[in-house]
């Protein structure tokens, strides 16, 4: 070892060519965001502070306030009058008429259908233990991650209500031990992920970043495993990769992609109960 | 950017100037600083030049269109390259799966790039590097490259004692070579 390491250091050291430099160079130029206005920055928002107030201003002392009633509070002039509501157009008057018998009618207290009662069945025995995991997860990541999480949560457990009752059995021996990584990089799930036994994974990662960096995760996703995965865009931000791999190879190698992207996180990572034989 | 300036600031600092602010200036910079240590990391990783300059401008190409979203708190910029840089070198073997890891010959290092003495010792290394499992592979010359063993684990994605087991079993691979020989 120490005469490779010797070598390694004697070895003359290649350096990038200078063609190499000039192209990333230039499309470093190239693809460099316009530079920011300094003065715009600094002053803008007090200069639209100042004009909107003189406009503002100039409006009252043209029109002039009118005085309150003195018997009428504000909000009685705020309130439509009966003849006004009347005025409303008749289709507008039908609908809203239509809605109060819908909800007349409605028994809230009625069960739900059978459908429904067993989809909230599963979602009772299979969240909480869920939520458990991802509260205690959720309590190692740091501020800007948390919502998304809280908003995977939200989609799962509408997906979970929409699936057949076929494929909730399967979607519930996929939330096994619910081992979910103290942090949520990337880079650590990977290494998380590289000391377990060899069986399928259930991937959910959280990505935040632009539309353009989107295409270039999705672009490597594909590229590095042949895993099946399904995006999902939450909230123009938030990018959720459900995965499934057959193997703990297919899911570092995903993981190994995504570190390219620091702002990747792993929401998730679910050991499927079979062992890959 | 003053001349100051431009060698106390960090490289996360360099790196947002450029993202935020389009200071190409900052960029240059960065790129300066890394882009002989990186290029020399991937010649010696794929054995080829040419191979060598393909993903360095991917890697750099990488850095540029990523340099929005590179947060500080993961790890180094310079860890971060080496990420990339080792992925892409992984990318690479993968499409050249029946070649042999590196063939001498194929090297085509430019004529003047190096002495003739320089050009042993660099044949040397590489047959050398080439003798190992890539993975001790990996975890040496990111060690010799100056990376610390959490720095590799992050870098290759595995445990610490992953690491040294594969630093333990590339210093016997090679005591046994040298005993065979």
């Amino acid at each position: 070892m120490s005469d490779l390491a010797e070598l390694y250091r004697r070895a003359p050291n290649v350096k990038s060519p200078p063609g190499v430099d000039q192209q990333i160079l230039a499309e470093a130029r190239s693809r460099a965001p316009a530079p920011r206005r300094a003065w715009l920055l600094q002053w803008g928002p007090a200069v639209s502070i100042v004009c909107v107030g003189i406009i503002g201003l100039t409006m009252v002392l043209r029109s002039g306030v009118p005085p309150l009633s003195e018997n009428a509070s504000p909000t009685d002039e705020m309130m439509p009058t009966t003849e006004q509501s009347q005025q409303l157009p008749t289709g507008l008057n039908a609908d809203v008429g239509d809605l109060s018998a819908d909800i007349a009618a409605a028994d809230i207290s009625a069960p739900v259908s059978a459908e429904e009662s067993s989809a909230d069945a599963f979602a009772r025995d299979t969240l909480p233990a869920t939520a458990q995991g991802q509260v205690a997860a959720l309590e190692g990541l740091s501020e800007d991650v948390a919502p998304a999480v809280r908003t995977v949560e939200k989609v799962e457990q509408g997906a979970l209500r929409k699936l057949s009752t076929a494929d909730r059995a399967t979607a519930r021996s996929a939330i096994a031990d619910n081992s979910v990584p103290p942090d949520q990089t990337a880079l650590t799930a990977s290494r998380w992920l590289s000391e377990q036994k060899d069986t399928s994974y259930a991937i959910r990662l959280a990505v935040s970043t632009s539309k353009q960096d989107l295409e270039n995760l999705v672009a490597r996703l594909m590229e590095a495993t042949s895993m099946a995965i399904l995006l999902e865009a939450i909230d123009g931000q938030w990018l959720l990769v459900h995965g499934q791999a057959g193997n703990r190879k297919d899911a570092v190698a995903l993981l190994g992609r995504l570190s390219e992207f620091p702002d990747a996180k792993v929401v998730s990572i679910k050991a499927l109960k079979q062992q890959v034989q | 950017m003053g001349t100051f300036a431009k060698f106390t600031r960090s490289d996360a600092s360099l790196l947002q100037s450029y993202a935020k602010s389009g200071d190409v200036a900052a960029f240059e910079t960065l790129y300066g600083r890394h882009k002989d240590a990186l290029f020399n990391y991937l010649f010696r990783s794929l054995g080829q030049f040419a191979a060598a300059e393909e993903i360095a401008q991917e890697v750099w190409m990488v850095v540029i269109k990523q340099a929005g979203s590179y947060q500080k708190r993961d790890a180094t910029l310079r860890a971060w390259l080496y990420t990339i840089g080792r992925n892409k070198v992984i990318d690479f073997q993968r499409r050249r799966v029946n070649q042999a890891y590196t063939d001498i010959g194929d090297a085509a290092i430019p004529d003047s790039a190096l002495s003739a003495e320089q050009r042993v010792f660099m044949d040397q290394l590489l047959v050398q590097l080439n003798n190992l499992p890539a993975e001790q592979r990996d975890a040496f010359m990111l060690q010799q490259e100056g990376f610390s063993h959490k720095e590799i684990c992050k870098i290759t994605g595995v445990g610490s004692e992953t690491v040294k087991s594969r630093l333990r079993y590339a210093r016997a691979s090679l005591k046994q070579r040298v005993g065979e020989s």
